[in-house]
């Protein structure tokens, strides 16, 4: 029978896999650098900051300022 | 005993309204809390109906000799309220340190939940390292865009967002971008713009005293539940 467990493992081993494939790919356009994880949020994002000129200015960050 | 320090990103954006009524929605789940004003303008007692014209409070009493939980007034069954009190500037920073000392005086059958007040700017490290979790208060708009991209938010702190108004085109995408960016840190749950919020405060009491049903109050609740839940207040 299969398990929450084995379900989650299996995939995780088939994000494995296709990472390795989209990996290649990249590799193979020059683009090594892309970060694909994200493009459906920044695709989201974009016209946010579009909309807001102080928006597309400033980045977030998740780190406290040191005084 | 769980602390919660709640804190304003910048000045203005309602936190001592939601300090009261968290207060009272904790207590409504029959939770024991002590609610202590750190804020010298000494406001948050109009919440809990305190007259205006009482100076007592906890920096008051440190500043006469005593002992500070002295000026701490009881509010019915399960919450006791200790204002900031009347002081002379000078006697401010003072008495503003050694909040980790002093709580750890409390046994932990007596209050459930400690909630502090903090005025914004005023959170010492002392205060910081007493509090198991610090939620920043914060408005979507563009002033507090600009101090979290300047790092405002300390490295452990949530942020909830208060008087969100969904028409409002400009707050929904601060909204979502800082979904997007602090996942782990959004509380997930807002609290609405509602002018119950106000008349509550004009009433001296908390909008969860004053109006349950109210939509302000609703989102405080399922905040005291998502306090409630989180593993990492567990005793």
């Amino acid at each position: 029978m299969q398990t929450d467990a084995n379900i989650s493992s299996f995939q995780q081993l088939s994000l494995n896999n296709n990472d390795e494939d989209i990996s290649l790919l990249l590799d193979k356009s020059n683009l090594k650098t892309l970060n694909y994880y994200n493009i459906t949020q920044i695709e989201r994002l974009a016209p946010i900051r579009a909309r807001w000129p102080l928006l597309s200015e400033l980045i977030l960050t998740k780190e406290k300022a040191v005084p | 005993m769980k602390v919660v320090a709640l804190q304003g990103l910048h000045g203005g954006t309602g936190t001592s309204g939601i300090v009261a009524a968290l207060a009272a929605a904790l207590v409504q789940t029959g939770q024991t809390v002590l609610c202590i004003d750190l804020d010298p303008r000494n406001l948050l007692r109009l919440y809990f109906n305190h007259q205006w014209r009482d100076r007592r409070g906890w920096a008051q009493a440190v500043a006469a000799g005593q002992d500070w939980h002295e000026g701490a007034f009881t509010l019915g069954a399960g919450l006791d309220f200790l204002p900031y009190g009347e002081t002379e500037p000078r006697g401010r920073t003072a008495a503003f340190h050694d909040w980790r000392q002093r709580l750890a005086i409390l046994e932990d059958s007596v209050y459930g939940w400690i909630l502090l007040d903090i005025p914004q700017g005023g959170a010492t490290e002392d205060v910081r390292h007493t509090a198991d979790i610090h939620l920043r208060v914060a408005q979507a708009d563009p002033i507090c865009h600009a101090l979290l991209a300047a790092g405002a938010l300390g490295n452990d702190d949530c942020l909830l967002i208060n008087r969100f108004l969904p028409s409002s085109t400009l707050q929904k995408d601060l909204h979502e971008l800082w979904q997007a960016h602090y996942p782990d840190r959004l509380v997930p749950r807002v609290v609405h713009q509602d002018e119950a919020m106000f008349e509550a405060l004009a009433h001296k009491r908390s909008v969860v005293a004053y109006r349950p049903q109210s939509l302000a109050a609703q989102d405080i609740q399922c905040l005291a539940t998502w306090l409630l839940a989180r593993e990492d207040l567990a005793e």
